[in-house]
């Protein structure tokens, strides 16, 4: 990203934050904490007091927006280039650490069984791999290893489904139904991001294996010939 | 089943190509190339006649299906 587009999403960030301390500061000092403390809408009367918040709360929800905004944009551009250059997209391979996000689901054995659906994030894991493949000129190998993997990340994923089917039919008998949804759920959402993750996974490995087991056989070859700087054209020559 | 045979190397060494030189010529991966020299992968009819064109010889002498 250049330091140009950092500058246009972290600033008015900044500002945003700036924005809401001073009004929450300003709400908890001067106006009894309205707005801050959670607050009934159903009963809740305007006071001119309350215009800081309301407009720094209203900046935020923008910037929010702004910032959805820019990842569509930034993912558009993303696929018009992916279809210009014929090139796998560019990835930092350590983005794949926001996959331990995926922890957070276990805040759901906690509080609120909405947390579940953290577990999701494991997917994210997929940007180990995808990182590795950055800037692969897609050729037609390449997208046949794709599909391959696709439709094996997806056969787990649907099976994965089926077991949360089965538990949903027949669980009721041994367990309740709240913790028959919770169950479902976690696996339903287990399941996509099994298929996230297990589709640049399995594409990386036919890829990556076939490619590692070529070099090694190049490799020996070179060894054998006593030339390890130019085993390539060594093998050919070997023709 | 059918045996498939590849004489891509001879013909790319004979055009003096390299297996990067050729792949780019054919808008494929290096790999890709080094894997159709090895009979390991089929191509598509298109690849198939894009490397025929460019080591200028018949597609049916360089890969050989035989039963």
């Amino acid at each position: 990203m250049k330091k140009k587009k950092i500058k246009e999403i972290v600033i008015p960030g900044i500002i945003c934050i700036i924005f809401l301390a001073a009004s929450t500061w300003y709400s908890v000092r001067y106006n009894e904490s309205r707005l801050v403390v959670p607050t009934d809408f159903e009963t809740y009367k305007f006071n001119p007091r309350d215009l800081p918040m309301i407009c720094s709360i209203a900046l935020t929800m923008v910037y929010i927006w702004y910032l959805v905004a820019c990842a569509v944009k930034a993912g558009i551009q993303q696929k018009k280039n992916i279809l210009k250059t014929n090139r796998t997209r560019n990835l930092n391979p350590k983005l794949g650490f926001l996959g331990f996000l995926g922890l957070l689901g276990f805040l759901g054995f906690m509080g609120s069984w909405t947390h579940f659906i953290f577990f999701g994030f494991f997917g994210f894991f997929v940007f180990f791999f995808e990182g590795k493949m950055s800037n692969t000129l897609m050729d037609e190998r390449f997208r046949e290893n794709k599909n391959k993997a696709q439709l094996m990340a997806l056969k787990a994923a649907f099976a994965v489904n089926i077991i949360a089917l089965i538990f949903l039919s027949v669980g009721e008998s041994f367990m309740s139904i709240e913790y028959l949804f919770i169950m479902v759920l976690i696996l339903l959402v287990l399941s996509i991001a099994l298929a996230i993750f297990l589709s640049e996974y399995l594409l990386y490995r036919f890829d990556y294996d076939e490619y590692s087991k070529d070099e090694h056989n190049n490799k020996k070859y070179a060894d054998d010939v006593h030339d390890k700087s130019e085993y390539y054209s060594e093998d050919d020559i070997k023709e | 089943m059918a045996e498939f045979e590849c004489r891509l190397k001879k013909y790319r060494l004979l055009k003096e190509l390299t297996q990067e030189q050729l792949a780019n010529l054919v808008g494929v991966r290096r790999e890709t190339i080094m894997r159709l020299e090895k009979a390991q992968y089929n191509p598509s009819l298109k690849l198939a006649i894009d490397i025929s064109r460019v080591v200028e010889v018949p597609i049916e002498e360089i890969f050989i299906f035989s039963e």
